[in-house]
């Protein structure tokens, strides 16, 4: 089961709805009791067996955090902070990573035959193992670091690690921050199911509209890798990808948002209308902010961020940003996309701290075609990143990248359109259509907070178009969600 | 987001308002996004490659709405091409029914039996389904996309309280590929809307080259002159198109005004490709398409749905090509069905009458001629299986059919009525056997006057059937049904006036000296009993039968013979 399935609207989430909020109501512990078996039945209905993983991660980090807020010994507090953390990044490193880390080995062992070979482990990857590690991670640390107490209760702690809504692909929640939400029993209130559906919907029409749309036009290109010389071609398929992968992430996270929210749970929001970032590092404050500020808090800072130096901020940063990559997936693909984002922020840093910028920046006259500058210059940066991140083959991507920088000389729109599956004019209209909504929202703020606040008809004119849009313009090859495989 | 979520309780107002706004606007977006776009690109082939595969549930529909009794005739593009409603209409004897063409090109029982249930529920009187090679092809498992993107076209306007029985025989592969059900009728929308809609989004200004009309927003003309449009529910054209599609192009005229070259070469190598290719390959085996039609006529069955099994003929050059024993599939299968209760089977497959390549536009499908043929031959069938669940018929109907057998008497049966009387033609025997013993050099014969005589008038007479000379007329009777007989005798004395009669080789019991004709005064005077003063009639079952005439008294000259369903019927003297 996932956010696509039509079971998931039509029964698992109006059942948990009303069990919580009308079965249990007013009972705060009956009410997690409901949440954390609803949310073991997600996973099992997500992920079979491997619910085990979840089970064995919660419970570690349970005992440990406990043992560690009950001990006084700061070396024995350390120990099982290193105990947890080897545990849960044991279980991402098996899971995720074993796989690669033996092909690597492999390429090792092609140039030193003497090594012996070691077989593909060929295990498959547990959804959503990324985020309830980083998850249960963050609260040993938090409580390691005294930045809160341990949960007094099991099911509370229990039902946090593996909440449905934002189980699979996040965000990823901070324990405090969901201990907050769930001091008082859940109540029904109308303003949090007004945002809930505006949230659920907005998902639902930004992943089955618009992502499932522009992915047929990526994949054309970027799976088969024709005519990458083609420039026209590859901007617009790395225009498309960008909202493929912008609409189904931050779908996801809406949907999840929006489920938390009729359950009267608010989670982090993850995304900021990313693409009207002006600067890099604007960017990584409206993309995937629940990672960005997890790898600040818990890598950054603890690498040293900016206090010790310029030296050591650029090491923190390109580490942070190496192993941010390599979260994504398990692909050096992955890593040299964090590093590439590592080093436009390192050069972005060292780019403004020039004078002659600063300077610019403080004349009147200058400030809105530096804006757009800055704004036009990022965009690209992280549109041609996005090619590392969409195509895996190394000589693809060359090829790719060359031809995004125009390198190869050629720009034929009519040849572009010949690669193109047949559904040609609907996709242009949707990313107009994209653009035009990314922008309104990045200029007066987000339009369904303004939505799910005005009239009621409003509101159900944009769901009824919406629905429709859902029912008929959704392709008939559906994909899932991207960041399932993170 | 905004922080403020405390304090507010729950007030159903703005979700109430909300939900029946949603729903308005998507229930009119849905319809306007149906009716604009996707109906019109689904008819006119945009989609498909035949907008026909879209039609079958508004034909339904349309159907149901309709006072009268309904025939419809469901196949591929062989009965598309053969079954003319507004024909059959004419040439049927019954009275206050509407024949309906449902045939698809391309299509197969495995496809029809999605819509069956359907069909069952419009309780048609009769449904003519055609039986072919083709109806037997091969249908892969799973399913060819092909297959699934026309049987999804099928299915688009399923109405969803239908119960889908049909899923029994669907592989697990294919009912994951096939829209059935909500989730079904939901991606059935998405598969349609998504290409429809990036069509609508053209804006073409051009007109469509082949028929002089705007290509947007609807590139077939209105009265469908296109092979691959359905013109719009909504259309005076639609009842009309119903009953009698557009055709394919008659390519056999075309070719012979060409030159034999050409149509030497049309029957050339294009024939055997054709002959070889998998439209027409009968495997041999039970495959989907057996078990589909098996279900198609179980589910007619029991809907008390009558169903006449039609195989239709092909282009003669074809059949004489087909290697020996490459159809025999189908012939069995023919066989089969012709002792399966549930059906009337009508094999028109080898029928002679097709004999003759001006019936067909190419090497499959009939031309108008063979249209024509087709409705007249299946007319009298038809109307049996309505005499039966009770249908008046017109009085005095006469078959074209009946018309037709007298080109070549000796070869076909006279048609019998459902209902009225049918005068036999004595010139159109349908075999005869000389004299033997005393009746040695004896014979039945048509004299100037077209009367049938005995020959020569030399006194003999006997009470044996041995040796008389025997001649009989053929008849083929859709039906069961009594048949009175009248014999208008103009003997020349009464020892040349009686004669035995029978029916397939058995004497009837008419007494001892048969059916006496002579009357005092002179003739010529109808007789309707036999020797023992009881009215002749016979009982005739479904099929051909065959009315034996043997000589009793030589010269014996009878002018007419009439048989009547009506009992009370009476020959104008």
């Amino acid at each position: 089961m996932d956010f696509t399935t039509l079971g998931y609207y039509t029964w698992f989430l109006p059942a948990v709805v009303v069990a919580v909020l009308v079965l249990a109501r007013h009972r705060k512990a009956p009410q997690m009791g409901l949440i954390l078996l609803a949310s073991y039945v997600f996973f099992w209905l997500a992920s079979g067996w491997h619910v085990i993983l979840l089970a064995t991660s919660t419970c570690a980090d349970w005992f440990i955090a406990k043992r560690i807020a009950s001990s006084e010994d700061q070396k024995t507090k350390k120990r099982l902070l290193i105990a947890t953390l080897t545990l849960n990044l044991g279980l991402l490193a098996t899971f995720k990573y074993l796989d690669m880390l033996i092909d690597t080995y492999g390429l090792v062992q092609l140039r030193a035959d003497f090594l012996p070979h070691i077989p593909r482990a060929e295990l498959l990857l547990p959804v959503g193992i990324s985020f309830y590690t980083f998850q249960t991670m963050s609260y040993s640390i938090d409580v390691y670091r005294g930045k809160y107490p341990p949960y007094a209760s099991f099911v509370d702690f229990a039902a946090y690690a593996a909440f449905f809504p934002q189980l699979v692909a996040g965000p990823i929640v901070r324990a405090d921050h969901f201990l907050e939400q769930i001091e008082e029993p859940l109540t029904i209130k109308e303003r949090n199911f007004r945002l809930a559906f505006t949230f659920i919907l907005y998902g639902l029409v930004k992943k089955v509209v618009f992502a499932d749309n522009v992915a047929l036009h990526v994949d054309a290109v970027f799976t088969e890798g024709v005519d990458l010389e083609n420039t026209a071609l590859v901007w617009w398929a790395t225009l498309c990808f960008g909202i493929q992968i912008y609409c189904d992430f931050s779908a996801y996270s809406d949907i999840a948002i929006g489920s938390a929210l009729l359950l009267g749970i608010r989670l982090p929001e993850n995304f900021k209308t990313p693409y009207a970032a002006r600067s890099p590092q604007d960017f990584w404050r409206r993309w995937h902010i629940s990672l960005s500020t997890w790898l600040r808090d818990y890598l950054y800072i603890s690498l040293g961020g900016s206090r010790k130096g310029q030296r050591r901020l650029y090491i923190a940063l390109m580490t942070t940003m190496a192993l941010g990559g390599l979260w994504h997936g398990a692909s050096w693909n992955f890593v040299l996309w964090g590093v590439v984002h590592g080093l436009i922020l390192i050069g972005h840093r060292l780019l403004v701290a020039r004078p002659f910028v600063q300077e610019a920046f403080e004349r009147k006259r200058l400030r809105v075609p530096l804006v757009i500058t800055g704004w036009f210059i990022t965009q690209v940066l992280v549109f041609l990143t996005w090619l590392i991140f969409r195509v895996e083959d190394t000589k693809m991507l060359m090829e790719a990248i060359a031809g995004f920088l125009f390198l190869h000389g050629e720009f034929d729109v009519a040849a572009a359109r010949e690669v193109l599956p047949e559904v040609q004019h609907l996709t242009t209209a949707l990313v107009v259509v994209f653009i035009l909504m990314h922008g309104i929202s990045g200029r007066l703020g987000r339009l369904r907070d303004r939505l799910s606040e005005g009239s009621p008809i409003l509101w159900g004119v944009f769901a009824g178009i919406g629905i429709v849009a859902m029912l008929y313009l959704r392709p008939s090859e559906s994909s899932e969600f991207i960041y399932f495989r993170f | 987001m905004k922080e403020n979520t405390e304090g507010d309780e729950y007030r159903p107002s703005w979700l109430l308002v909300s939900l029946v706004t949603t729903l308005l606007v998507s229930v009119s977006a849905a319809g306007i996004l149906e009716e604009k776009v996707i109906q019109p690109r689904t008819l006119d082939g945009t989609l498909l490659e035949l907008g026909r595969y879209a039609f079958i549930y508004d034909a339904l529909e349309h159907l149901s709405d309709q006072p009268d009794a309904v025939v419809v005739g469901i196949g591929s593009s062989k009965l598309r091409e053969g079954f003319d409603g507004a024909l059959l209409e004419k040439e049927s004897a019954a009275i206050g029914v509407t024949f309906a063409n449902l045939g698809v090109a391309g299509d197969v029982p495995f496809y029809r039996m999605t819509s069956i249930e359907a069909v069952s529920e419009l309780q048609p009187e009769v449904v003519v389904l055609e039986l072919g090679p083709n109806s037997l092809r091969t249908v892969k498992n799973p399913l060819h996309e092909m297959d699934i993107l026309r049987m999804n076209a099928m299915l688009y306007d399923r109405p969803l309280h239908l119960k889908d029985e049909f899923r029994q025989l669907l592989s697990e592969e294919d009912a994951e590929e096939l829209n059935l059900g909500i989730q079904g009728w939901l991606s059935s929308r998405s598969d349609m809307g998504f290409e429809a809609t990036d069509d609508a989004l053209q804006f073409s200004d051009e007109d469509d080259p082949e028929f002089g009309v705007p290509l947007f927003p609807w590139v077939c003309a209105e009265q469908a002159t296109r092979m691959g449009c359905v013109p719009s529910v909504d259309s005076p054209h639609f009842a009309e198109y119903l009953q009698h599609p557009p055709q394919f192009f008659n390519h056999v005229e075309s070719l012979k005004k060409q030159g034999s070259g050409a149509l030497e070469e049309f029957y050339g190598e294009r024939l055997d490709n054709y002959i070889a290719g998998s439209s027409h390959r009968p495997e041999g085996v039970e495959n989907k398409n057996t078990e589909a039609l098996e279900f198609i006529i179980q589910e007619l069955h029991e809907a008390n749905v009558d169903v006449l099994l039609l195989g239709l003929p092909y282009n003669p050059v074809l059949e004489e090509r087909l290697a020996v024993g490459a159809w025999d599939y189908y012939n069995e299968t023919v066989s089969t069905f012709k002792e399966d209760e549930r059906v009337t089977m009508l094999d028109l497959m080898w029928d002679p009458r097709f004999d003759d390549d001006v019936f067909f536009n190419d090497f499959s499908h009939m031309s108008s001629a063979g249209e024509k043929m087709l409705m007249e031959v299946i007319a009298p069938h038809i109307d049996g299986i309505l005499a039966q669940r009770g249908f008046v018929m017109l009085e005095d109907h006469r078959y074209s059919t009946e018309d037709v057998v007298e080109q070549s008497p000796e070869r076909f049966p006279t048609t019998m009525p459902i209902h009225g009387t049918v005068e036999l033609n004595l010139t159109r025997n349908g075999g005869e056997v000389a004299g033997e013993g005393v009746f040695i050099g004896s014979s039945w014969a048509i004299d100037e006057n077209g009367s049938l005589v005995s020959t020569p008038n030399a006194d003999v007479g006997s009470n044996d059937l041995a040796g008389a000379p025997k001649i009989e007329y053929c008849l083929e009777s859709t039906h069961a049904n009594e048949f009175w007989i009248w014999l208008q005798f103009d003997p020349p004395d009464g020892r040349s006036d009686s004669i035995y009669l029978g029916v397939n080789d058995v004497l009837l019991d008419l007494g001892p000296r048969g059916v006496q004709g002579y009357k005092t005064g002179g003739g010529p005077w109808w007789r309707n009993t036999g020797d023992n003063g009881e009215r002749i009639s016979v009982e005739l079952e479904p099929g051909i039968s065959c009315l034996n005439l043997w000589v009793r008294e030589d010269g014996v000259v009878i002018r007419n013979i009439q048989m009547t369903t009506d009992p009370n019927y009476s020959p104008e003297v």
